[in-house]
């Protein structure tokens, strides 16, 4: 793999934009992303709070928005998810589903987090270190599924 | 000589609702009504088309349309089909014959009671709420095709039954033959009441199937398009009907008595459909 995860992690957190929540209920992607991808590496567990709701996003809605209503309404009129906020989505999953990776993952967690970065990947075309990322997500995918080494 | 079942079974045409139907009838069993529901899918509406013929010729353009790919894999993949029959034989009785059945000559209406077709939009359609309400409470199958909405699912008295290829609670959601061949190595299979939430409803069963392997004839192996409609024309509708017909209506004198037990919502994954790549991995666990 051209770049390790801890390395991926530190360059995309080196350009999330600063971002403050929004009142009112609503959700700023920025803000919600940039806390778990500080130390996301260092996190204990699954942290499915929040996680789930953005592998719904990608997976049922098909794309990340930079802002969304209370309890993850959508808007027409809102804009996609800046390329940098996507990528750091896709790596706090590809975080996630490390545990498919080193065949710990009794319950699909992990392979739902894995499945969800691919198609995150797929639905956006310029991400920085997105070449990187879709090498941790393909290694990943080997190891889990074809009992080759992890990343 | 057919006992009948207080049920009404929604049929959304295609392979699931043929497959509950034609297991039914060969455990000698006959829904108390058959409701199909037909759809034009070039208006919203069938009242758009002229005359009472506008119907017929909808229902069978539906037909086509949604056995499109169960038709096409029996007449272009023989060998596939048989190999499909062969590797669930262990689990079901005479698969082939029940694929035949669903498939070679089906009419809806040979099931021991008229079928009633309604022209609908879709599961929103307040025509549909209202033939349902009309009858009153009961039972209701579930058989497919889109959103059952609160409007239906709250009616008074009635209680809609809808059968997951997931084991519950711990599979939730899209995909999940293949997802549990993937998490657990084996299917699942779960009835349950359906609320207005996903696949959180009070169980009347569920339980894990023997590892589930289709040993493909020799030659070109088929592209993985034509082996997941495969599973969803022909086995995951057969495990369904064997699961609610075979486990749960045939064993029990009165199904209206099946009692429903509370699922633990907190836990379990909710899984969405399979990207490509995890799709592949799965399906070649299967179709080896």
């Amino acid at each position: 793999m051209s770049l390790l995860p801890n390395d991926i992690l530190q360059q995309l957190a080196a350009v999330q934009p600063k971002a403050t929540a929004p009142t009112g209920g609503a959700i700023s992607l920025a803000a919600e992303i940039a806390p778990r991808l500080d130390g996301a590496l260092a996190a204990a567990g699954p942290q499915r709070a929040g996680v789930d709701e953005l592998c719904r996003q990608i997976d049922v809605f098909k794309g990340l928005q930079g802002e969304y209503g209370a309890s993850w309404q959508r808007s027409d009129s809102a804009a996609p998810a800046p390329p940098e906020v996507a990528a750091a989505v896709i790596a706090v999953l590809l975080v996630q589903a490390q545990p498919a990776a080193e065949h710990a993952d009794p319950d699909g967690w992990a392979l739902k987090c894995l499945n969800s970065a691919l198609k995150a990947l797929d639905q956006n075309a310029e991400l920085p270190l997105g070449d990187e990322l879709r090498d941790w997500a393909d290694a990943s995918f080997t190891a889990a599924l074809t009992g080759g080494p992890s990343a | 000589m057919s006992r009948q079942l207080p049920l009404t079974v929604l049929a959304w045409e295609g392979p699931q609702a043929r497959a509950y139907l034609v297991r039914m009838r060969r455990a000698g069993l006959q829904p108390q009504r058959v409701i199909l529901m037909v759809r034009d899918p070039r208006s919203s509406r069938i009242g758009k088309l002229p005359g009472l013929g506008g119907l017929g010729r909808a229902e069978r353009a539906q037909e086509r349309a949604h056995n499109f790919h169960p038709h096409r894999t029996r007449a272009a993949m023989p060998q596939l089909v048989s190999a499909i029959s062969d590797g669930i034989a262990g689990q079901l009785d005479d698969p082939a014959g029940l694929i035949a059945e669903m498939y070679d000559n089906f009419s809806w209406d040979d099931f021991g009671v008229a079928t009633q077709r309604i022209a609908v939009s879709g599961y929103r359609d307040a025509a549909l709420a209202e033939a349902i309400a009309a009858r009153g409470p009961g039972t209701l199958l579930f058989t497919g095709g889109g959103i059952m909405p609160a409007s239906i699912l709250e009616l008074p008295g009635l209680r809609v039954i809808h059968v997951h290829t997931g084991f519950l609670p711990d599979l939730r959601g899209a995909d999940v033959l293949l997802w549990s061949i993937l998490v657990r190595g084996r299917p699942g299979v779960s009835a349950f009441v359906m609320t207005p939430r996903l696949d959180d409803g009070d169980l009347l069963g569920a339980t894990e199937l023997p590892a589930l392997t289709i040993k493909l004839p020799g030659g070109k192996r088929p592209d993985d398009d034509a082996l997941y409609r495969s599973l969803f024309s022909f086995i995951d509708p057969l495990i369904r009907a064997e699961f609610l017909i075979g486990q749960l209506f045939e064993p029990t004198a009165d199904i209206a008595a099946l009692t429903a037990t509370p699922q633990d919502v907190s836990v379990g994954v909710t899984f969405h459909f399979m990207h490509p790549q995890l799709r592949q991995a799965a399906l070649a666990r299967v179709f080896i």
